[in-house]
């Protein structure tokens, strides 16, 4: 029997077990396999292949039986899911159904996810921008709980390992608030937009610049692209339906592959991760429990060092599930820190306005970027009554009008014509909310998921810090497309919008120098069980206003290599 | 009994309209039989006199009768439902009083008249009923190939973007 046994633990033991393949999970596979270490992928959804699982791809606009909206029926079964603007009839196929994955909401909080190999790397909106030294400095200056182990200096040389792999376009705009990666050629601003950002240098004196948009697309693909299989972005501007072209990055199309083809990946998908197993003799993470998603049958696999990445809610609750007479309040939650400062990007407004001049003149075609306004509130000192700043996209464009007036021929005369109206000009607001041990996670105490794991409450909220800067945001906005000759300017504050909906949440087991207050060192590794590593949004000290995902990337680069020197040295 | 049928399968599931009103009694198609698409007649008739055809295709060309049918059953709820029954009701029970014909047999011009009526009708109910089927009706033609590929210039992966061009 111990033979057998043995053999069973031989069979199931990996170097690496990394939880989640999103966007994280996919960069701790490749680079764990690019080292040679054997490497155990589990991924709590269904299998996504690149192209061959992208069943709406390839779709005419016409082809879909309700034109992109989503049937009653399944928004009923998904009321959650369904408010965010990225469920239509062509993606909602990757994003779960509310009721199979239930959740408890002390107060109103929209979770969004995408089970599935990939996760929400296929939805994701493909900002890139780095932080600057200004953003990781901000929790020290301004007095949060926790603040950063880390500088712009540590993850600068790991910004550029995955923005050359993954393929990030951009303009060097030489900007200290923003500072310039390894950019493919940027997107072409439209003429409004150009004009936009003329007014605000000259009415700013340079501290408002307005850019071209950061994102990773394929605008321009380097040997490393077509040697993972991707080429150019086409300009469809469908992403959420997975890019048959590879020409926007996702875990499908680039880093799972590439792991794949090392020889060193082994996907497991339908394995839903219950708990980490420690083993009091070592003091040390030896594996984790695995139920699987469909047959619930328990497994176990085991390894030396284990990631979690399996996005920021998720991640919290394996942790805070991972119970042994050492941990009794979960894995490496000594001071019982674990699930609390989950912090998120607010969205609560945008703007709206119209220019009536550059009529002789439109974009052409469809651009999935925008332009981009870095913070500019609060960067170097305190200026406003709210802590932080804000971020916001900007868009000019001109298509043409549909003018639906009229009935019979003259409506269908009306129809036909190709008229251009006024430019529209749009901007979303994107808030840094400032973390707190009052917006938490926990585990519920008795009820259960299907595959055993309690479930999530989540108790998150915006404060008067988020709406005053919404406020602020309003008030600028107005004043600078006033200053660009706009009209009609609108303030569209949401009224309905709940946190989640950002898609941007982040925390719960953050980074820190002091065990104390943080639950990771500056290698992402737990303090108290050093062969454990967070590096997805959990492990996030503040959330500063660029769109994470990129940071995530370089975050998981940096400690997967960090991790390959340590079990080298024997350290792990 | 065949009338009844169709009425209720024209309410898309509701089958709880008992009370017909005497106009209903003369009509009798067997087109109205069927799963799904039953009503493809009153409904091609209806949706042709918000875009007709010409020497280019209409709302019926591009199968917007059909769009309409299946939004109505799929994507709405039994409010809507009933609306959408009632106006149809109401352009049967206008066209029967006013031209003693069911709507589907009028020509172009008399059942544009019966629909447009709805707008400028007193009750909420029926102008509601005017944009909702309009509206749905533009989106499918919109939406369709022959209007895309035609009069937007629509390729399905372009290869290009361009910021500032002459329009």
């Amino acid at each position: 029997m111990t033979y057998i046994n043995n053999k069973a633990v031989k069979k199931n033991t990996f170097d690496v077990i990394v939880i989640g393949s999103g966007i994280s999970g996919g960069w701790a596979a490749k680079e764990f396999c690019d080292h040679g270490l054997k490497t155990l992928v589990l991924e709590r959804g269904k299998d996504v292949k690149h192209v061959v699982d992208y069943p709406t791809a390839m779709m005419e606009p016409w082809e879909f039986e309700h034109l992109g909206q989503v049937p009653k029926k399944l928004k009923d079964e998904s009321p959650i899911a369904s408010k965010t603007y990225i469920y239509k009839e062509d993606s909602k196929h990757f994003i779960v159904k509310d009721k199979e994955h239930p959740y408890i909401q002390e107060k109103p909080f929209d979770w969004i996810r995408g089970y599935q190999v990939g996760g929400k790397s296929l939805l994701w909106a493909r900002g890139t921008q780095r932080w600057s030294k200004y953003d990781f400095d901000g929790p020290a200056r301004d007095g949060f709980d926790v603040h950063w182990p880390i500088g712009y200096e540590d993850l600068a040389p790991w910004y550029s390992h995955v923005e050359i792999f993954a393929g990030i376009s951009g303009n060097k705009d030489g900007l200290e608030t923003l500072p310039d990666g390894e950019f493919l050629k940027p997107h072409e601003q439209t003429c409004v937009e150009k004009h936009f950002s003329q007014k605000m240098k000259e009415h700013y004196h340079g501290k408002r610049p307005v850019i071209i948009g950061r994102c990773a697309h394929l605008t321009d693909p380097q040997p490393i692209h077509y040697e993972q299989g991707r080429g150019q972005c086409q300009h469809r501007n469908l992403c959420q339906r997975g890019c048959p072209y590879g020409g926007y990055f996702s875990s499908n199309a680039s880093t799972l592959p590439w792991a794949q083809r090392t020889g060193n990946m082994t996907m497991r998908p339908n394995s839903v991760v219950h708990s980490i197993i420690y083993d009091e003799k070592t003091g040390k993470a030896s594996g984790v429990n695995v139920v699987d998603a469909i047959t619930k049958k328990e497994r176990k696999f085991y390894a030396k060092v284990i990631f979690l990445n399996a996005s920021t809610i998720n991640t919290n609750l394996i942790l805070l599930n991972s119970k042994s007479s050492r941990f009794p309040n979960g894995i490496g939650n000594d001071n019982e820190q674990m699930g609390k400062y989950i912090h998120f990007h607010s969205f609560i407004t945008g703007m709206s306005a119209e220019y009536d001049g550059m009529l002789d003149s439109k974009n052409e075609g469809t651009r999935p970027n925008g332009s981009y306004i870095p913070r500019f509130r609060n960067v170097k000192e305190q200026e406003t009554d709210f802590l932080r700043g804000y971020a916001a996209g900007f868009s000019a464009t001109r298509s043409p009008v549909t003018n639906s007036e009229g009935l019979g021929m003259e409506l269908k005369n009306n129809l036909n014509k190709t008229e251009y109206g006024n430019w529209h000009v749009g901007s979303h607001f994107m808030g840094e909310t400032v973390p707190k041990e009052t917006n938490y996670v926990k585990l519920d105490d008795k009820q259960i998921d299907a595959w055993g794991v309690p479930l999530l409450r989540v108790n998150v909220e915006l404060d008067d810090n988020d709406r005053k800067m919404a406020k602020d945001y309003e008030e600028q906005m107005t004043e600078m497309l006033t200053v660009a000759g706009f009209k009609n300017i609108k303030a569209n504050r949401k009224t309905t919008w709940n946190p989640g909906l950002d898609i941007h949440e982040m925390g719960g087991v953050v980074m820190g120098n002091d065990p104390k207050t943080s639950l990771l060192n500056k290698w992402n590794q737990l303090h108290h069980c050093k062969n454990v590593f967070v590096t997805d949004g959990a492990c996030m000290t503040s959330n500063s206003t660029q769109n994470p995902s990129l940071t995530y990337m370089a975050l998981t680069a940096r400690a997967a290599n960090y991790a390959v020197e340590e079990l080298k040295k024997g350290n792990l | 009994m065949e009338r009844r049928k169709a009425i209720q399968t024209l309410g898309l599931g509701l089958g709880t309209l008992v009370a017909l009103p005497a106009w209903a009694k003369s009509w009798n198609r067997e087109s109205f039989e069927g799963v799904r698409f039953e009503n493809e007649e009153i409904l091609s008739a209806l949706v042709e006199c918000i875009i007709p055809e010409s020497d280019t295709p209409g709302a019926k060309g591009t199968g917007a009768h059909l769009y309409l049918e299946r939004m109505v059953n799929d994507c709405y709820g039994s409010d809507v439902k009933k609306m959408f029954l009632a106006g149809l009701e109401k352009l049967e029970k206008r066209s029967i009083q006013k031209h003693n014909k069911a709507f589907s047999e009028l020509d172009l011009e008399k059942r544009t008249a019966v629909f447009a009526a709805m707008q400028n009708s007193s009750e909420m109910a029926d102008k509601r009923f005017f944009s909702f089927v309009k509206n749905l009706s533009v989106r499918a033609y919109t939406h369709s190939e022959y209007y895309l590929t035609n009069f937007r210039n629509y390729v399905m992966a372009p290869g290009y973007y361009h910021g500032c061009v002459p329009v």
